[in-house]
Order: C-alpha cells, then sequence, then structure tokens
C-alpha cells in the first residue's frame, strides 16, 4: 500500500503530562498563558524546548474557526533576521482547553513585551529624531526580510511591535500568520480600500499595504497615542477619503521635514505614489527624496445627494453605495451619476467607463438579461478602482473572498453570483495600474466558476473555499476538531471521529468530498458522481470506494474504527446483490474484514465482480421463473369455468371408453368362452 | 369474376363433401340391409335390447354427444350373453323371440343400459374433481416456488417479474450497474501492485 509522505506538523504532535509537544520538542504549558502577548485572535503560552530548556520561546494558539496563514509559517519558520520576531516552530496540536486541534507557532519571546499593550493606551511618544534609528531602522530590516521571503506582514501595528530584550532597545514586528491578512488592524493602519474591506475579506495584499501600516504605526508611536482617536472606524475612514491619510494621522504635528518626507511617502492614498523599501532604504541612508506630490482626491462642485446624504468624492459614494445597495439599484441605469461626474466633478473618464457599463448592461439585458447588480457593482469599481469588491452585501478584496466564504457561508448564493457574473474580471480591467497578480486573480475566478455552477458534492461553494484557499483545514463538522490540513490525514481523522459522532451519518459529506477533490492528486470523479446518486446503494458504494481509494494511496494501514463505522453502514451496498444467500455471506465476512481494518478489502469483498455477474444472472433467470409460474398460478386460478368444461367432456369421454370397453370385453369373453 | 369462381368452386367442394356422405349412407344402409337378410335374429336383438341405446342417441344433448356410446356399451354389456347364446345355439327368428321378450333378459339389458346412464352422468362430477385437486396441487407447488424465488431473491423481483420495475427504474435512479457497463460502475481502488 503506497503511503504518502506527511508533514508531521499536520499530524496533532503528542501529548505529555496534559501538555501538547510540538514535533517532540516544544511542549506548551496550557496552565501558562501570557496575556500581556496575546493577539486579538491568538493567545500566549508559556513554551518550554525539551533540547535547550533555557530558551525564552512563547506560543500563539490560534483560534481554531479562523484559518490562518500556513503558507506565511512556512516560509518565515527559521528566520533570524534583526526587526523581526523568529518563527522558530509551527504545527497542529492537540490543545485541550479547546478539546480540539489547532496550530500553534512558536516564537522567540520578546523579553521587553509589546510596544503598546493596545490602541487605547498612551505612552510616551517617541521623539521623531530618534525614531530613524530606534524605530525606522529595525522596522526596514523586518521588512526587508519578509520581502526576501516574499512574505506580506499586514499585521503593523504598535501592539505588534514588540521589544525583544528587557532594555527595551531591540524592536521587532511581531507575529503576522496567526490570522488571515490584516483581520486585527485597525482601520488607522490600514489604507483606505483596505480599511474601508471587512477585515476578513482583506485579503493577501501587496507590500505597499505594509509600508502604509508602517507609516501609520511610526506616526502612532511618535504621537505616543492614536493620532485619530476621537474617530470610529467608519468616520475615519471617510476621514481619509476626505482630506487624505496624511491629513488624518500627521495633521500639524510638529515633525521634522525629514520624518514629513518619509510619512508623506508611506501615507499616500495612491498605491502608485506610495514609497517601496528602496526609497525607504535610501531615506534610512540620508538621501533627500523629492517629495512625492500629495494628491488629494478631487471633491465635486455641486455634491451628489444618495440617500438623504451629500458626497463629494468618488470613493465616498461609492461606499455609501455599497452600504446601501438598494438605493443604489434605483439609480443605477438612470445615467444621474454620469452626470455628476462630468459635471460637478469634471471626470470624464470615469464618467465614460460608468457609460460604457451601463450601455453594456442595456445591450445585455435583450440578450443574456445582465442585471443591476452587476452595473451597479461595475459603477463602484469605476468610481473607486483600487476599492474591494462590492456586489449586493459582499464587499471583499478579490483575494479575500475565500476567507469570507469560509467563514461566512451564509454569502455563499451572492459569492456564486459574484464569480458567474464575473466581477473579479471586471475588477482587474478597472484597475489603474495592471499586476500579474490580476491575471492569476481572474483565472483563478474563471477555474472556480465551474465549482459555482455545479452544486453537486465535490463542487459548490465547498469546492470554492478549498481551492480559493490552498492551506484551508477540511471544515467538515465530521473532523472539523482534527484541524486537517493533509489529504493523508483524512482517514485518520473519520478514524478518530468514528469513537464520537453517530455513525449511522456517512462519512464522506460535501467538505470531505471537496476537500478530497481539491487536494487529492487522483481523479475521483466517478467515486463523486456514484456518491452523489440518489440511489442509497450507489452512493454507499461510491463512499466506499472513495475511502478505500485514499486508504490505498496515502494510507495509513489500518483503520479500525472507521472500517467498523464502514462496516456498520455498508448495508446499502450488502444490498445491491439480489442474492438474500449472497447478502448473508457478505453480512457474516465483513466483520473480518473490519478486524483487518482494510478499506480496501471491504470493498473488494463488497464489489466483487464474479459475484456480481453471479447474482446478475441469478436474479435474471429468477425474474423469468416468476413470471413463469405467476402466469401458470393465474392461469389455474382465473380456469375454473373452462376447467368445468373441460371436466365435463373428459368425464363423458371416460366414461364412453369405460362403457364400450365393459361392452366389447363382456361381448369377447362370452364368445370366446362359448368357443373354446 | 374471381369472387364468381370462388364461390363456384366453393358450391363445387359441398356438392362433392355431399356426395361423399351420400355414398356413405349408403354404403350403411347396404351392409345393414345385408345385416338384416344374414343375420336378422340378431337384427331382432339388437332393435328390442339396444331401444335406451337408439333412445340415448335421439335425446342427447351434452357437448360430447358421448351418452348413446356410454349407455350402449352397458347395453351392450347386458346384451352380450343373450347373443352369444343365439349366436351359439340355434341363430333363428324364433329363438331371438323367446330370449329377447324374456323379462329378465329385459331386466338385465335395460338395467345396465340404465347403469351406463348413470355413469355417464356420474363420471364428469369425479373427473372434475380429480382435475380440481391436481390444478390446486399445482398451484401450491407455484406459490411455493414463487416463496422461494421472493425469499431468495427480494419482494422487488414482483415488481420486475411483473413489469413494475421498469416504471419504477425509470422514476428512481439506477442501482449500480454490472462490472461490464463502465460508464456506471463504480471504479475500484487500484489493484495491488
Amino acid at each position: 500500500m503506497a503511503k504518502a509522505p506527511t508533514d508531521d506538523r499536520l499530524t496533532g504532535g503528542t501529548i505529555s503530562n496534559g501538555k501538547p509537544v510540538l514535533r517532540d520538542r516544544f511542549m506548551i504549558d496550557p496552565a501558562s498563558p501570557i496575556p500581556e502577548l496575546d493577539l486579538p485572535n491568538a493567545a500566549a503560552y508559556a513554551v518550554t524546548d525539551r533540547r535547550d530548556a533555557a530558551r525564552q520561546l512563547y506560543a500563539l494558539v490560534c483560534k481554531p474557526e479562523l484559518t490562518p496563514r500556513i503558507e506565511e509559517m512556512r516560509k518565515l519558520r527559521g528566520s533570524s533576521a534583526p526587526g523581526l520576531l523568529s518563527l522558530i516552530e509551527w504545527g497542529v496540536v492537540e490543545w485541550p482547553p479547546f478539546d480540539r486541534r489547532t496550530i500553534a507557532v512558536i516564537y522567540q519571546r520578546p523579553m521587553g513585551g509589546k510596544f503598546m499593550r493596545g490602541l487605547s493606551e498612551t505612552r510616551t511618544p517617541i521623539d521623531p529624531m530618534d525614531a530613524k534609528e530606534k524605530i525606522v531602522a529595525p522596522l526596514y530590516s523586518g521588512l526587508r526580510e519578509l520581502a526576501a521571503r516574499n512574505v506580506v506582514h499586514r499585521a503593523i501595528r504598535p501592539d505588534n511591535v514588540y521589544y525583544l530584550d528587557e532594555g527595551r532597545t531591540q524592536v521587532v514586528l511581531g507575529d503576522c500568520t496567526t490570522a488571515p491578512p490584516a483581520f486585527d488592524q485597525h482601520a488607522l493602519f490600514e489604507p483606505v480600500s483596505s480599511g474601508a474591506t471587512p477585515p476578513i475579506a482583506r485579503g493577501r495584499g501587496d507590500f505597499r499595504n505594509d509600508m502604509y501600516s508602517l507609516g501609520a504605526t511610526l506616526m502612532f508611536m511618535i504621537a505616543g497615542r492614536n493620532p485619530a482617536s476621537t474617530l470610529d472606524e467608519n468616520a475615519l475612514i471617510d476621514q481619509k477619503i476626505a482630506d487624505s491619510s496624511f491629513k488624518v494621522l500627521v495633521g500639524e504635528t510638529s515633525l521634522g521635514d525629514t520624518m514629513l518626507e518619509l510619512l508623506r511617502g508611506l501615507l499616500s492614498d495612491e498605491a502608485k505614489d506610495r514609497w517601496n523599501l528602496e526609497k525607504l532604504d535610501l531615506w534610512l541612508s540620508g538621501r533627500r527624496l523629492t517629495p512625492g506630490q500629495m494628491t488629494r482626491a478631487r471633491r465635486a462642485k455641486q455634491p451628489f445627494e444618495f440617500a438623504g446624504k451629500k458626497y463629494s468624492q468618488k470613493r465616498s459614494l461609492a461606499r455609501a453605495i455599497s452600504q446601501n445597495w438598494a438605493a443604489g439599484l434605483k439609480i443605477a441605469r438612470e445615467g444621474v451619476i454620469e452626470v455628476w461626474l462630468r459635471h460637478a466633478l469634471e471626470d470624464k473618464d470615469t464618467s465614460e467607463r460608468i457609460g460604457a457599463a451601463v450601455r453594456d448592461a442595456t445591450a445585455d439585458e435583450a440578450s443574456s438579461g445582465q442585471d443591476d447588480d452587476t452595473l451597479l457593482a461595475r459603477i463602484c469599481m469605476a468610481l473607486d478602482p483600487y476599492g474591494p469588491i462590492r456586489f449586493r452585501n459582499i464587499t471583499a478584496m478579490p483575494e479575500g473572498l475565500g476567507w469570507l466564504i469560509e467563514n461566512d457561508q451564509s454569502a455563499g448564493q451572492n459569492f456564486a453570483d459574484l464569480i458567474r457574473k464575473d466581477m473579479v474580471r471586471y475588477w482587474a480591467e478597472s484597475q489603474p495600474e495592471y499586476l500579474p497578480e490580476h491575471t492569476i486573480l481572474v483565472e483563478t475566478a474563471k477555474n472556480i466558476e465551474k465549482f459555482v455552477r455545479q452544486p453537486g458534492m465535490g463542487s459548490g461553494i465547498e469546492r470554492c473555499i478549498y481551492e480559493l484557499m490552498p492551506v484551508a483545514p477540511c471544515r467538515s463538522p465530521l473532523i472539523e476538531r482534527d484541524y486537517v490540513l493533509d489529504i493523508a490525514e483524512i482517514l485518520p481523522a473519520l478514524d478518530r471521529a468514528s469513537k464520537r459522532v453517530d455513525k449511522s451519518v456517512m462519512p464522506v459529506d460535501r467538505h470531505i468530498a471537496a476537500f478530497v477533490k481539491s487536494r487529492f492528486d487522483q481523479n475521483v470523479d466517478k467515486q463523486i458522481e456514484a456518491l452523489m446518486d440518489g440511489n442509497k446503494e450507489r452512493a454507499t458504494l461510491g463512499m466506499l470506494s472513495l475511502l478505500a481509494m485514499l486508504q490505498w494511496r496515502l494510507g495509513p494501514e489500518t483503520v479500525f474504527g472507521l472500517a467498523s463505522w464502514i462496516g456498520g453502514i455498508a448495508q446499502p451496498a450488502i444490498n445491491s446483490y439480489h442474492s438474500r444467500t449472497q447478502r448473508k455471506n457478505l453480512e457474516r465476512e465483513i466483520p473480518k474484514m473490519v478486524r483487518r481494518g482494510s478499506l480496501p478489502d471491504i470493498y473488494n469483498l463488497i464489489e466483487n465482480s464474479e459475484n456480481r455477474q453471479t447474482d446478475d444472472r441469478g436474479y435474471e433467470n429468477a425474474i423469468e421463473e416468476f413470471r413463469q409460474a405467476q402466469a401458470e398460478a393465474t392461469e389455474i386460478e382465473t380456469g375454473e369455468d373452462r376447467r368445468k368444461i373441460e371436466a365435463r367432456l373428459y368425464g363423458q369421454q371416460t366414461a364412453a371408453i369405460i362403457s364400450l370397453l365393459i361392452g366389447m370385453t363382456a361381448l369377447v369373453m362370452l364368445s370366446a368362452g362359448r368357443m373354446f | 369474376m374471381a369472387r364468381n369462381a370462388k364461390k363456384i368452386s366453393r358450391g363445387g367442394a359441398k356438392k362433392k363433401k355431399q356426395g361423399g356422405n351420400l355414398m356413405l349412407t349408403m354404403l350403411w344402409w347396404l351392409v345393414a340391409m345385408m345385416i338384416a337378410i344374414i343375420a336378422h335374429p340378431t337384427l331382432v336383438m339388437f332393435m328390442v335390447g339396444g331401444l335406451p341405446t337408439i333412445v340415448a342417441r335421439i335425446i342427447d344433448r351434452s357437448e360430447s354427444r358421448m351418452r348413446f356410446v356410454c349407455v350402449g356399451g352397458l347395453n351392450m354389456a347386458g346384451l352380450s350373453p343373450y347373443l352369444v347364446e343365439l349366436w351359439f345355439s340355434q341363430h333363428t327368428l324364433s329363438m331371438a323371440t323367446k330370449l329377447i321378450l324374456d323379462p329378465f333378459t329385459l331386466v338385465v339389458v335395460y338395467g345396465l343400459s340404465a347403469l351406463g346412464w348413470v355413469v355417464y352422468n356420474m363420471t364428469p362430477p369425479l373427473v372434475g374433481a380429480v382435475l380440481e385437486m391436481a390444478s390446486q396441487r399445482r398451484l401450491t407447488t407455484l406459490r411455493e416456488k414463487q416463496r422461494a424465488l421472493v425469499t431468495e431473491w427480494g419482494p422487488e423481483i414482483t415488481d420486475d417479474a411483473s413489469g413494475a420495475g421498469e416504471a419504477t427504474a425509470k422514476a428512481v435512479p439506477a442501482r449500480p450497474a454490472p462490472p461490464g457497463a463502465k460508464t456506471k460502475a463504480v471504479p475500484a481502488p487500484p489493484a495491488p501492485s
């Protein structure tokens, strides 16, 4: 039996004295939390390195319901660059407090703690003159390391910046892997487009997002407090749109020219104008750069009135439409936005783009019926091209769609329509600058469209989750507690599940089917097709075939619990045989196969081609015999009158023959007696 | 023309048949006259002793028209001793008259004829009872066979045998196809290498 090589980080580790042990080395103590190092979605616990007990480590234990950034964990494991907290190890652990498995990430413990415990806290401001050496330089090193490993941090904020040493001199960037990208970020630290997107749907983004977060974090540190503490997140975004991020965050704060230059570069609202690492490097080396021209979004001469409020900027109007979609639908085809853009904002380009969208919608209405939702989404894209896709109640960056549907299954229908109506392509086409990632996004959306169109098992929204998120754990309720990331872990997880779940249910549900189709390198289309069959016998055989194939290809050698589970629900498959004798034989044999723990053996026992042929032939013969017997019996039952007539006829003939024989015999006998 | 020809042809056949029957009848009459001339004492015996058979032939309305045979058979059995006596003693008209007009003879001959009548009426119910019994036994055997088939192959066999299974098959998805039908079969896991 072939066995796939498995990553032992995904197998769940071991438990020693009630403490999870990762990779036989790092013992995490659930009884020793470190609340001062907690993150919003990951709790910190003390860790002991069995090989080096003096080593100062801590673990961040992820919330299992959120899929963390496992790719980033892989990339960052073993990093030890200045300015970046070293990610020592990661893996799936059995976590007693949750009574389930989850991911733990082991980090070098920052002895000086967090720069700030929370965003509401106030602390001694950093002197702008010192910020370059104390803050910017080390964080730049951290970002450089991240760039080298192709990791976008998306969690740069003051309460995720740590002092590595007790003297609080070495600043490092904290964890970025335990939650979805930018999930824990306050809108203060996110560019307008990302800040206006729900945290779960912000997506990976790119390095420019990190540069913005660095600028906002730096300003926070220099201020020693939240520079926009009077504003809630929504108001903050509106303010950023109205006045620019730089003005909102820096305002009239007295800073040196050098620092202003840096913040102006980092806090640029136009992603293309924002500083990159090269510019930051030049700045750190003392080179003065040409100050970037602050491009403030143009204001309309006359505000646009929408749902009772007035809007003077395109972005704020797009945001307002996404928040009041029904009102937006009413004006989508009226052309009022076009007119406003042309006359009040003098933005001919955007007006023409919207005009083209309206024409497309009208032209298509006759043929394919492009709807108002599509048109309105395209209008929002034209108004705010850097912004997220806004479609009905979905607001998401294209890269964040996977996280969105994983966490909000109720968005499934709208997500399906979003994909079907090609929203990702429209979004990519509306981008002012081309990035290769856009092509990948469009291709990905095109690929998952077929899954959206096929709602059956192995497709649908579940499949989209696993296709969009190659590192998402299987979310089947049967094995969710086992945090299955690797296809090879499916059967062991089901084997464990057999001890706790209702064994009358099938061990393959929509999530498992989608997970297998997405992660398994063998073609299992026919098994899944059989699994979906309304006929229970065929569905059971499909399920058994699928699981047997998984065990054959990926191991493990034995799955006693799962085999017993399947043995218990294999009755419909056994019932696919007509012969009761054959069924009894199978029922007698299956327990033996269950004791072997081998699903292929159970499958081969049930789906034996020779037995199947014999059974089918026997059944056909039996039908014919039954039919003939029935015909004859019916004839007997309904033939009483005919039988009476026959009986009378035969009786009369018989009587005549007997009588004649008697007469003839008597005559012959008497004659013969006289003669002889 | 053809129709007329056919009619003519049919008419010809009928005439031929009628001609055949006439010939046969004439032959019978010839034989009867020869017997009447050669064996008129026997004929007298038959004419008097065989009255029940003649009556049976005339009044018989049964399906088989065999009453006269049945009555005739036993009538013959009753008449046999007196015929033998006639043939082997004096084959004369006076002897025949003497024998046949004896009351005892008439009682024997007519009594046996009456028995023939009774036998003819009694045998059909008896045969009917025997046939019914055989049918019921066959029916029991068939039902037992069907029960055995249902026990072995399941109650669905009744639907499939009556054709209701075909309607059911159209309404519900098909059961797993036999191994030969590749399109519908559930694939097996890879065979051991």
